[in-house]
């Protein structure tokens, strides 16, 4: 990590899509937030909120309007190569090549990242054993269950190692306990102390997993802190009442604290 | 870095080889339909050539009896008619009764013989093509007498002969060149049309996009590299149609055993035809994935390129259909340059400098398509209105 940042530091973040006829929607209004490094920092919201879009400009996969943001010390705009180098990347739309084994896209990706000969090949083993990959490793991708391909993709995006990882929505569409298996594994990730973002709706997964949140809704961030400070600033007892309570709020008017 | 971008490009190919569309297209076709095809379409056109030269061909003869002992062999079946009525006569012909009409007839200018047939029907023009020969021959015998009467022995008589001078490569690359232009071009653009609508929307669909974007190297190369691996695909379509083209040919030469015909080109022409294709590959690749990036599915993609086949078919029927040949007028008209470039390259009659403008004219407009092509690519991922 460069300068001593945060390993995420995301400063007035705004992103305007232009529509039809001129139209403009706003799906990032203007966010700041960091994460340090050993921490997981959820981002919460209901669908349309802005999760996605704030991900996907981390991941230097959109460009912001305005604002700036930092990972690992690179900025998003100017050191987009070096941003991706030093991060894991995870979403629904990160699908995996259907033709290639799992051990090919680790090969592959691992490859682009850098890596060579021995190292590579027992980088790859070492993600192979750890996810648990070991007997569907020669298996090209389109038939492997969805369990597997989200073990696949979560082995595809930290195959180098990176020090900051955003994930959106990792658990969504898994089973009960292919979900719980994921979680585990972001915290030993943490434990590892890496810094860690991840977007999700549901509440029970956020309260077991999240040292800090931020609740997002219509791009703005409506409330941040830890989950204590949260429901104690809404007056709440569970997360989901603070939730609630955040986001009804905002439709009457309030302004985002 | 190069061993990066050589990674790149092994995983598109590793991607295009593993997908049962590209391989039917690109191998599967070359290798054994199109050889097949023209196997059984020179079968069944010598077959039908055959029925009809066995068959006698039915005349209809009005005039003097002499004319008639010329028409008495096997080949004809001769009817006589006295008072030949014109239009009974084209009725019958028309109406495939008789196959040629002899209608011999006295006028000022002197004797007049008239043949008429019926060109729409195999049988027609074959029995013109007998009586014609027939008639010439008559013509040359009446020649000699009248030579021999005024006094020229028959061995002081000129003999003629024909003569081909053109060598069993030249009349092998003229066969080439007549009909394998269009074909390659056509191939070449059937090998790149999957690929191209398969890294676009294909990767779209199957949410690799994304995936992809996160390499840690420059969004240039990894569009570079896949247009780079879609026309990989098309040279290696173009250079199998070629091999399994020049064999098949071959081999029905030496079936019908004419010796004088050599289709296997030789390296110099096979390096020749494999530039002038990746330009094409290229160009129509880049045109490809503009086209096919505006569709926002996969049968959507395949509708908006079904057009370039049939313009991709168009400079290889002129080639075939018109004496157009590589020039410096046509050299600057693109995809036609390429159909002509191929003919010249096989009948061995290749201008250079018209060829090089051609070249150059191709490869860098393919590469402004492919910049172009990139630049599209590069915004397409970009969420919709209202997507977060």
């Amino acid at each position: 990590m460069r300068n001593g940042f945060s390993s995420i530091q995301v400063s007035s973040l705004r992103k305007i899509f232009p529509g039809p006829r001129g139209q403009e929607t706003e799906a990032v209004a203007g966010i700041s937030f960091s994460c340090k490094e050993g921490e997981i920092y959820g981002l919460l919201g209901p669908n349309g909120a802005g999760k996605t879009t704030t991900l996907r400009i981390l991941a230097t996969l959109l460009h912001p309007t305005s604002g700036t943001a930092l990972v690992h010390g690179f900025d998003i705009a100017q050191e987009s190569i070096q941003v991706r180098k030093s991060l894991a990347f995870l979403s629904s739309t990160t699908g995996l090549y259907p033709r290639l084994t799992a051990r090919e896209i680790l090969e592959f990706f691992g490859r682009l990242f850098g890596m060579r000969g021995s190292a590579l090949t027992q980088r790859v083993e070492e993600v192979l054993h750890l996810l648990d990959m070991d007997s569907f490793a020669h298996v090209p991708c389109e038939k492997l269950s969805t369990g597997m391909k989200q073990r696949v993709s979560i082995g595809r995006s930290i195959i180098h190692d990176p020090p900051v990882w955003i994930l959106d929505e990792p658990t969504s569409g898994l089973d009960v306990l292919a979900a719980a298996k994921t979680r585990d594994f972001l915290r030993e990730a943490r434990n590892r102390g890496k810094c860690i973002l991840f977007s999700t709706h549901i509440m029970s997964e956020a309260e077991s997993l999240c040292d800090r949140l931020g609740i997002l809704h219509e791009g703005a961030l409506w409330a941040q802190g830890s989950l204590e400070e949260i429901k104690e600033a809404t007056g709440t007892r569970h997360l989901e009442d603070a939730f609630l309570h955040l986001i009804r709020n905002s439709s009457e008017g309030e302004v985002p604290t | 870095m190069l061993s990066s971008w050589f990674a790149l490009l092994r995983m598109e190919w590793i991607c295009l080889y593993r997908d049962r569309q590209a391989i039917l297209y690109a191998i599967v076709l070359p290798i054994g339909l199109y050889p097949f095809l023209i196997f059984t379409l020179m079968q069944a056109t010598s077959i039908s050539q055959g029925l009809t030269e066995k068959l006698p061909s039915r005349i209809l003869v009005s005039g003097p009896s002499w004319v008639l002992k010329h028409f008495s062999s096997q080949e004809f079946q001769v009817e006589r008619t006295q008072e030949p009525e014109r239009l009974r006569v084209l009725d019958r012909l028309q109406g495939g009764s008789v196959d040629a009409a002899l209608l011999s007839s006295l006028s000022e200018e002197g004797h007049r013989i008239d043949l008429l047939f019926d060109s729409s029907r195999d049988r027609s023009i074959e029995a013109a093509g007998r009586v014609s020969s027939h008639l010439n021959a008559l013509q040359r015998n009446q020649v000699i007498e009248w030579l021999i009467k005024h006094g020229i022995q028959e061995d002081e008589l000129p003999f003629i002969e024909d003569m081909n001078v053109s060598s069993p490569r030249q009349m092998g690359g003229f066969a080439l060149s007549l009909f394998l232009p269009g074909f390659l071009l056509v191939m070449a653009t059937m090998a790149v049309s999957h690929p191209a609508i398969d890294i676009t929307v294909g990767e779209r669909e199957r949410n690799t996009w994304e995936t992809t974007l996160l390499l840690p190297v420059p969004l240039g190369w990894i569009l570079g590299t896949k247009i780079l691996a879609v026309v990989g695909m098309a040279l290696l379509a173009v250079l199998l149609n070629l091999t399994s083209m020049s064999l098949s040919i071959q081999h029905l030469i030496s079936m019908f055993q004419v010796e004088t015909v050599d289709v296997i080109p030789r390296w110099s022409q096979i390096i020749l035809l494999l530039a002038t294709s990746a330009s094409y590959a290229l160009f129509m690749a880049s045109i490809m994935i503009l086209v096919a990036s505006r569709a926002h599915h996969y049968s959507e993609a395949q509708s908006f390129v079904a057009p370039l086949y049939v313009v991709s078919m168009f400079p290889g029927f002129l080639t075939t259909t018109s004496n157009l040949c590589l020039d410096s007028t046509t050299a600057w008209i693109p995809l036609l340059n390429s159909a002509l470039a191929l003919k010249a390259i096989f009948s061995d009659s290749l201008p250079l400098g018209p060829f090089l403008i051609h070249l150059i004219l191709s490869t860098c407009l393919a590469l402004c398509l492919a910049g172009w092509a990139c630049q599209v690519l590069r915004y397409r991922p970009l969420p919709k209105k209202g997507d977060s």
